[in-house]
């Protein structure tokens, strides 16, 4: 186990920034995911770490020694593959044998140790068969496998699931998050899927552009947005967005546009992103839809008269799809009381649980 | 519909069956030289001669030519310088295209597509070209009727270069980071795991490669100035004179010099069907 930091580091392919200034400290048996869409920096992050890529410039050091110049195979790192690359030449034992072996491990102990790793996946029953014989999620199990029976200070995931049906993704996860409990080795995982991000990470980072975004616990991260990328990123269906002005009445901030006027409890205006909320300012207003009510739970927050623009069921939730005036919104609610296309109903709108961000 | 569906099916299986009788027929016309010259190896001098030609010899137990083409000329020597020349620049050519083609297929370097360009462009030149220039470079050197003089225009082929850089492309990098994570060198990788993915092209290479050495004519004619440094090859042009050509013993000779190849074929061509496999990865 061991500590990872990166500090200032960036990386250009010519006059393309991919990273910009990444700083970033991963604790010692944290397990750690990098969140963002394609092309945001976050896997060349990772293979730098590894050793895979050199860094433009910054420092990058695992458990107190800094590694830039050192090969990936003096890192002392394990890394599993979005496509598994396991070799398909090598049987499931070979494969799990291989890092060993290039590291001159007596021939004994590569035995144990891989026998140990196949029993702890369930891999035993498939130690001869050839990777083109194994489904997806055994291949998956190899790969991870293969990373663990090094036992290296720090486990590198490049988007490991995101080949498998969501079923398997599923199962594969909780295996991951039980395996990462019991092992607690410091875990770097890079994922598109916010849903994996949530239920594996300790901390999130998300990326945006080369650079990091916000860094958080999922809990923060869904709860206190710092930008308004992340507030849109985070959280499916997404949070809704509307451009507002500020005004002041009575002491109490007000924010208003055509079709809507909230006034803003202290507990939001704290947490708002916003630098200043000054009259006559524009700010981009969001909240959740799951912060947003209907029938009897509408009772205690404030209230609009809507008019139903689409209801669709999701099993045990409904996503529906509203106008407050010209304002559109979307709420998950638990049920959508029968309210037809068209029709006029009243939401409640949790203002304890708005977020207020400057426009970018 | 299902009568549709039959006959769409009946159709293809039709086409299907033309196309093989005409590949049949071409096959066919293609394997006539060699058995010819393999029935011709077995027939005596007057058979070969008489008209209407015969296509079965009168015994297939009739060894006289071959024993009377070893005692013309030293084939057993000529088949050795063969297969020393063939191996030396079979081993070398492999070794040195393997490496190049992982170079210029799996790392970084300056200049890296012009390199490769100024490779291409020796793949392009005929080789008759350069017999004179190599002639001369052999002298200077004192390989003229030596084995290392029979071997060294084949010593590197381009053509093998390009080959395994195609090939080694077309191998995905995140096993060579794999392997390189999992503690191997650039040579372990290559030895490890690179060469077991590419092995249709390495079969391939060594029959074209092996089939090319051995089949070489006029380089070891000129190079090889004594009848100790023949290739069969060479050997086989003793039996031929101005006025007359021994056909029984050229087709005893031929016969004999196909089954190095014969043998190297039979030997890798599971290779060659079985194709790159690299289910490893997903998608």
């Amino acid at each position: 186990m061991a500590e990872v930091n990166l500090l200032n580091v960036n990386k250009s392919f010519g006059s393309l920034n991919v990273v910009c200034d990444v700083n970033l400290d991963i604790n010692d048996g944290e397990f750690l995911v990098l969140l963002g869409p394609s092309g945001c920096g976050k896997s060349t992050t990772l293979r730098m770490i590894a050793g895979l890529e050199e860094t433009s410039s910054g420092e990058i050091s695992i458990d107190g020694k800094v590694v830039n110049d050192d090969d990936p195979k003096d890192r002392n790192i394990a890394m599993v593959f979005q496509n598994y690359a396991l070799y398909p030449h090598m049987s499931v034992r070979k494969n799990l044998a291989f890092g060993l072996r290039m590291r001159n491990v007596k021939h004994e102990d590569i035995n144990v140790k891989v026998n140990e790793v196949a029993e702890m996946l369930q891999l035993s029953a498939l130690l001869e068969r050839l990777p083109a014989e194994l489904s997806g999620g055994q291949r998956q199990r190899v790969a991870m496998g293969r990373a663990m029976v090094r036992t290296p200070k720090v486990f590198l995931f490049d988007e490991p699931l995101s080949n498998l049906d969501a079923v398997l993704r599923t199962e594969l996860r909780t295996e991951l998050k039980k395996l990462h409990m019991e092992l607690r080795t410091t875990s770097i995982y890079v994922t598109h899927d916010q849903v994996e991000a949530m239920t594996l990470a300790d901390r999130i980072v998300i990326m945006n552009n080369g650079r990091i975004e916000q860094i958080g616990t999922p809990k923060e991260i869904f709860h206190s947005p710092e930008t308004l990328y992340v507030a849109k990123f985070i959280g499916n269906p997404q949070m809704n967005i509307q451009e507002m002005l500020v005004e002041e009445k009575n002491g109490s901030i007000l924010l208003i546009n055509d079709s809507i006027c909230i006034p803003v409890p202290k507990i939001s205006l704290d947490r708002a992103v916003a630098k200043t909320l000054k009259c006559g300012q524009t700010v981009m207003m969001g909240i959740r839809p799951s912060d947003i009510y209907l029938g009897h739970r509408s009772e205690h927050h404030l209230k609009f008269t809507a008019q139903m623009e689409l209801t669709e069921m999701l099993g045990a939730e409904y996503l529906i799809d509203f106008k407050i005036g010209n304002l559109n919104f979307k709420a998950m609610v638990e049920d959508d009381y029968g309210i037809a296309t068209g029709a006029t109903f009243e939401v409640g709108i949790n203002t304890e649980k708005l977020h207020i961000f400057d426009i970018q | 519909m299902q009568n549709k569906f039959f006959t769409k099916k009946k159709v293809r299986t039709y086409n299907e069956r033309l196309l093989y009788i005409v590949m049949l027929f071409f096959g066919i016309l293609m394997l006539v030289p060699l058995i010819w010259v393999v029935l011709t190896a077995f027939k005596t001098e007057p058979e070969i001669a008489k008209l209407p030609i015969t296509w079965l010899p009168e015994s297939f137990l009739n060894f006289d030519n071959f024993v009377e083409m070893f005692a013309a000329q030293p084939f057993g020597r000529y088949f050795f310088n063969s297969m020393t020349v063939a191996i030396i620049s079979l081993l070398s050519s492999t070794a040195i295209a393997i490496l190049a083609g992982y170079a210029f297929a799996k790392m970084e370097f300056r200049f890296k597509e012009f390199y490769f360009l100024l490779i291409l462009s020796v793949f392009m030149i005929p080789q008759e070209v350069m017999i004179l220039p190599k002639y001369l470079m052999m002298t200077q050197v004192g390989w003229v009727n030596s084995y290392l003089g029979l071997a060294f225009p084949d010593l590197f082929t381009a053509f093998g270069v390009y080959l395994f850089r195609q090939f080694m492309s077309g191998v995905p990098d995140t096993y060579i980071d794999a392997a390189r994570i999992d503690g191997a060198s650039e040579i372990k990788i290559l030895c490890f795991v690179m060469l077991p993915l590419v092995k249709p092209a390495l079969a391939s290479f060594i029959i074209i490669k092996f089939m090319f050495s051995w089949n070489q004519f006029l380089w070891p004619l000129i190079i090889g100035q004594s009848q100790d440094m023949f290739t069969v090859t060479v050997g086989l042009v003793a039996f031929s004179g101005q006025w007359y050509n021994q056909w029984n013993l050229i087709a005893a000779a031929t016969v004999l010099s196909i089954i190095p190849m014969l043998l190297i074929f039979i030997l890798l061509q599971r290779y060659l069907v079985q194709g790159l496999v690299l289910s490893g990865t997903k998608g």
